[in-house]
């Protein structure tokens, strides 16, 4: 997924502060960088608060003149995953998951929809203890659907190193969420 | 026991998830090998729950795009320069574009009022809105008509430059900067100038006569990290330095003439005509970069233009002008004290009006105690004919009305959100053009007791968005059309071009982008500063101009 010239003018004019391509940049990633906070803290109201805040902290990088060298989305996810790490250090005896969030979906049965929702509760926390780029392989991946091309390119890296984190984070997933069983 | 690679793992893993992911069983993703496929079983199971996950992600797109108003609002809140003048910032942050939209309606809106914003005033070279700063100040020289004033300003203005490269070499900072400078002495490797010590590399490049202690140079360096001053190039004037405070002289400049104009067909027009001086006061070359010079014509004019909606609350009157040219014409404000057939008192002044004198009651009736802004004329005799009247909203408090122009953030029933500004929204709020957020606005409003704003007047200028600013070299120019680091731009008599503008030169160009997307039709350039004049024992020995002095209009 090569950075198109649309994609560069459009970065230009983020550095520029240009409103119109702040909105563009915010609806471009706003929905990978919510996901990526949402399955590493299991909380959508904090997830919704944390994307905001990626966004404001970008403007003040931008600011103060410490913007992105390579790559645009890796340096954002660096930022959610800063915020992220923060949050941990701040409320670290504070985590829960909270049922308020159960998704009722297909047949709307509550026990099977709170039974699932408990299991995507287990899998987040599964995925809130990998390393930074472990987990953004696998929401990247399996949460938002991308290739190992495009996940490449988000991070700076070659393909061969997303499917070598890739397989470390299902290994690692797997001895999180067998110790939790 | 034969050995898996880890790479062969990790491969043979990611084929095996490509295949669950295209929702083929775990049993028939795995691999033949029974070896691996113990391996990789339990791993695929994780993935299989992996992807439950997919599916029942929540819909967030409501929860964004709230966050999304709440980080486009904190947007424009860090958008904001540090501002010494809180009026015209978010203005002026727009670049250079929006400075001449400001010339415009500094004089529009403020009848005649010179207040300059210093947005982005601590900004230094290399930051973004460095270039803001530089035109900020080429506004500011450009309507400061007193002779004095504009000495100092520009004695400021180089003041600035060299602080601004102590700031650089401070913070280690490597960019490109100029400053004129007194040579304190030069010994051949370095040069102080201003206190500043320049190092001479070979390829630096002298200009004009060898630096010597007391002469001025001009010097183009570069502020490496380890904080040393490199020059590129040093020019050397063959002028001698003159006090810092000379004695008055007769002005030199044309003011500034700007008008506006609403035109009946809903369509706003700002026009913004500068006629500078053409040489430098104190027989002083002109700073770097910051003299106003007319090129190809004695006077050029930029137009911005928007079309209003058709639905848009366009009131009366079909123009709003106002000029401050030597022709004597004034724009006038006050409360009417009395109406005669043939002429009306306002403010202390009488002023004759005629049948056919357009009266638009936008705010009221035309009566006595009402509020009117005239155009008027000051004829050969010292009498005041008018050629407009508008009556306007009585302002609660008179002195107190606030005028700015800005981005809107917000429209709201009843406000809107200007450049971080309240603004009430009556009835009685003239607006002409659509608004919508992140547009300019040119907002004239009454200050409450209670220092809220109640708006009177807002012209909506042009979306934000639209306002192309860029910096390159010229590599081409055939007539109207230039090419600017590849791209086209396409200028027509309306453009402003300030400084000399040559191929090969740095230019910034400020623009619309034209529909077809690939050509900026540009609306303002800035060029180089004019050339040096070429030395000439006048220079030395009379600062006097050259050019025949204009007196000012009273």
């Amino acid at each position: 997924m090569a950075r198109t010239d649309q994609e560069e003018a459009l970065l230009q004019r983020v550095q520029e502060y240009d409103p119109a391509a702040l909105g563009a940049i915010y609806d471009r990633y706003s929905g990978r960088i919510y996901n990526y906070i949402y399955y590493r803290l299991g909380d959508e109201n904090l997830a919704e608060d944390l994307t905001g805040t990626v966004f404001v902290k970008m403007m003040e990088a931008i600011r103060s003149s410490k913007s992105w060298n390579v790559s645009f989305s890796g340096w954002l996810y660096r930022i959610a995953h800063n915020l992220v790490v923060d949050h941990y250090r701040r409320h670290r005896q504070n985590r829960t998951v909270s049922l308020d969030d159960c998704v009722l979906v297909g047949d709307q049965d509550p026990v099977k929809a709170v039974e699932r929702q408990m299991e995507c509760d287990r899998l987040r926390l599964a995925i809130g203890q990998l390393t930074r780029e472990q987990g953004l392989v696998v929401v990247l991946k399996f949460v938002d659907g991308y290739t190992n091309a495009e996940v490449a390119e988000m991070l700076g890296k070659t393909e061969g190193a997303v499917k070598s984190l890739q397989f470390r984070a299902m290994a690692s997933l797997r001895r999180i969420l067998e110790v939790k069983e | 026991m034969e050995h898996t690679r880890p790479q062969d793992l990790e491969e043979a893993l990611d084929i095996a998830i490509g295949k669950l992911q295209s929702g083929e069983a775990i049993e028939a993703c795995l691999p033949a090998d029974p070896s691996l496929a113990g391996q990789l079983r339990p791993l695929l199971q994780v993935a299989q729950s992996l992807r439950s996950l997919a599916a029942h992600q929540r819909d967030s797109s409501r929860a964004l795009a709230a966050a999304r108003r709440r980080f486009l609002r904190e947007a424009a809140r860090l958008r904001a320069p540090r501002r010494t003048f809180p009026l015209f910032g978010p203005l002026l942050r727009r670049g250079v574009a929006s400075t001449v939209v400001l010339v415009a309606l500094l004089v529009v809106l403020l009848a005649g009022t010179t207040m300059m914003a210093s947005a982005s005033a601590s900004s230094l070279p290399g930051d973004p809105l460095y270039r803001v700063k530089r035109a900020a100040e080429s506004v500011h020289l450009a309507l400061t008509f007193d002779q004095d004033s504009r000495s100092a300003l520009k004695r400021t203005i180089e003041d600035r430059r060299i602080q601004e490269t102590r700031d650089l070499l401070e913070r280690h900072r490597e960019t490109t900067v100029s400053f004129r400078a007194v040579v304190d002495s030069f010994t051949g490797p370095t040069l102080v100038a201003a206190g500043l010590t320049v190092h001479l590399a070979e390829t630096t490049t002298i200009l004009g006569p060898e630096p010597a202690a007391g002469r001025i140079v001009i010097v183009v360096a570069v502020t490496r990290p380890e904080g040393r001053l490199v020059a590129q190039r040093i020019q050397t004037l063959e002028v001698t330095p003159t006090p810092r405070r000379p004695p008055s002289r007769a002005a030199t400049t044309e003011p500034a003439s700007v008008e506006a104009t609403v035109a009946p067909g809903a369509e706003i027009t700002a026009t913004a005509a500068i006629t500078p001086s053409a040489t430098p006061e104190d027989g002083l070359p002109p700073n770097a970069g910051l003299e106003v010079t007319p090129t190809a014509a004695p006077e050029a004019t930029a137009t911005v233009t928007c079309t209003t909606s058709p639905t848009a609350t366009c009131l009366p009157p079909p123009t709003l002008p106002v000029t401050a040219t030597p022709s004597a014409g004034l724009h006038l404000a006050g409360l009417v004290e009395s109406i005669a057939p043939d002429a009306w008192r306002v403010a202390g002044l009488d002023i004759a009006v005629g049948a056919d004198t357009p009266i638009v009651e936008r705010g009221g009736p035309a009566e006595v105690g009402a509020f009117v802004r005239i155009r008027a004329v000051r004829q050969p005799d010292g009498s005041l004919v008018a050629q407009r009247i508008v009556v306007e909203q009585l302002p609660s408090e008179a002195g107190t009305a606030a005028a700015f122009a800005a981005t809107i953030e917000e429209v709201a029933d009843g406000h809107w959100l200007v450049g971080g500004r309240r603004v009430a929204i009556t009835a009685t709020t003239a607006i002409a053009g659509e608004p919508e957020v992140g547009t300019l606005a040119a907002i004239e409003a009454a200050r409450e007791p209670t220092g809220e704003l109640t708006a009177i007047r807002i012209l909506i200028l042009a979306p934000a968005e639209l306002l192309v600013e860029m910096e390159g070299t010229v590599e081409e120019i055939v007539d109207q059309e230039w090419m600017v680091d590849g791209c086209a731009v396409r200028l027509d008599d309306r453009a402003v071009i300030i400084g000399e503008v040559s191929v090969g030169q740095q230019v910034e160009i400020v623009g619309l982008q034209e529909p077809e997307g690939d050509v900026l039709r540009a609306l303002l350039v800035l060029g180089e500063a004019a050339p040096l004049p070429s030395p000439t024992p006048t220079a030395a020995e009379s600062p006097t101009p050259s050019v025949t002095p204009t007196r000012r209009p009273d």
